[in-house]
């Protein structure tokens, strides 16, 4: 492997994790989440010279394919099936195993992070990766300063909502 | 007057400037009530990213046959086409207001050729050209060409990934009480270590050596294949990892007034 294999391979090896885990809390869907994930290093790889911090970069050029392939799924979905309101999901049969109870763990936390407005869940799911501060205002194109008081009320809406359902922590 | 909950926040997370984290520390010495609300935004905070990894899964398999195709344009996304919403901020935007000047930051990533950040470890050389990553893909899809020699120091918030070869030594240099010392063991092929604020990473013999503002938190992953990965604080080993277990003989090793040292074996 030469030089310029083992430089990228480094910086995938340093930013791709947290992306991918990033992407995968945002979306719920893990084949989306890998997709867009590598499609914004190639998009690094196309962009003429490299960004200052490519953490905040890769992080908001992912979650806007992200937006983009929500938003196609959305209007697919309402030319196809114009009667079906939001996505209904079935509930397991009920079985008294390990799998099933921590699959309802999973569900409980995946509904009450979808029930935060979407800059609250960013916000917490970023900061939750380790992103500063400065980062988390770039990706978002917030105030830095305002960026801890509003990580303050995201966990707090989150915590509510999580706990609201019966998951106190 | 009390301490808001952006302020708390703020300090949890080691986001203060150095004299206004200290004056807010010495708040929370004298005043229960902030100390409480401080301990409880800690715990809120542990139990909500606890909650957070139930989401988690392994990422699905990716190989360089992969990416290599979607680099050369085989497979990937178009361009948003006119009808499609457009995210509120772009790339361009961020790429606007994350411009920063001066000493001491990105400062070698402006240049358009020939400026490079490498971490010469053991053998290993790593380059960032002047646009690393076209670079690397162009080997990667075997379109050679020579690698520039670079400097074996970088300054970089974001971190450092390096291969840890047989014996691997991380050392802190001139760490102190206001840093901590995250230590994770993961599964991965190198040695990872962030810094939430300005940090200095230089390549050492078999190692690496990090210096980097006060009140700093280091995240160092420790792959759990390395034979051995030593930590180095204060002039001593305060953590040995042998194949990801942490050794039994390390122990009381934080030096006085030393950082916070968290292991997550």
């Amino acid at each position: 492997m030469n030089e310029g294999e083992r430089a990228f391979e480094a910086l995938f090896h340093a930013h791709y994790p947290r992306l991918f885990r990033y992407m995968n809390r945002l979306s719920g869907d893990p084949e989306l989440a890998a997709d867009v994930s590598q499609e914004a290093f190639v998009r690094l790889y196309r962009r003429p010279g490299s960004p200052e911090d490519p953490g905040a970069w890769l992080v908001t050029v992912a979650a806007n394919l992200f937006r983009n392939a929500r938003n196609k799924r959305a209007r697919r979905l309402r030319l196809m099936t114009p009667a079906r309101g939001a996505r209904v999901e079935a509930d397991p049969p009920p079985a008294p195993d390990a799998a099933v109870l921590a699959e309802g763990s999973r569900r409980a936390v995946r509904e009450a992070l979808d029930a935060l407005p979407e800059r609250d869940r960013e916000i917490l799911l970023l900061r939750a990766e380790g992103y500063r501060y400065r980062e988390i205002a770039d990706a978002l194109g917030l105030n830095e300063a305002s960026v801890g008081t509003l990580l303050a009320r995201a966990k707090r809406a989150f915590r509510e909502a999580h706990e609201g359902a019966g998951h106190a922590h | 007057m009390h301490i808001d909950e952006g302020g708390i926040q703020a300090l949890l997370h080691g986001e203060l400037a150095p004299d206004e984290s200290s004056r807010l520390e010495a708040h929370l010495r004298g005043c229960r009530e902030c100390a409480a609300r401080a301990e409880e935004a800690r715990a809120e905070e542990a139990a909500v990213f606890g909650a957070l990894a139930l989401l988690d899964v392994p990422p699905p398999p990716l190989s360089a046959d992969d990416l290599r195709a979607r680099a050369a344009g085989a497979v990937g996304h178009g361009e948003p086409g006119p009808g499609e919403a457009r995210a509120p901020r772009s790339a361009e935007a961020v790429d606007r207001a994350t411009e920063r000047a001066g000493p001491g930051r990105w400062a070698g990533w402006r240049v358009a050729a020939g400026v490079a950040l490498a971490f010469v470890l053991a053998g290993s050389l790593y380059a960032f050209p002047g646009s690393p990553v076209r670079d690397a893909i162009d080997r990667l899809l075997r379109r050679a060409d020579p690698a520039p020699v670079v400097p074996s120091v970088v300054t970089d918030p974001s971190g450092v990934a390096v291969r840890a070869g047989e014996d691997f030594t991380v050392t802190f240099e001139a760490v102190g009480e206001g840093d901590t010392l995250r230590v994770r063991v993961v599964d991965a092929e190198l040695v990872s270590l962030r810094a939430d604020r300005r940090a200095t990473f230089r390549s050492a013999s078999a190692g690496l050596s990090v210096s980097g503002d006060s009140g700093n938190v280091y995240r160092l992953d420790v792959p759990r294949s390395a034979p051995l990965v030593r930590v180095r604080a204060g002039g001593r080993v305060v953590a040995e990892f042998r194949s990801g277990v942490l050794s039994a003989d390390v122990s009381g090793a934080v030096p006085p007034r030393g950082p916070v040292l968290e292991v997550r074996p």
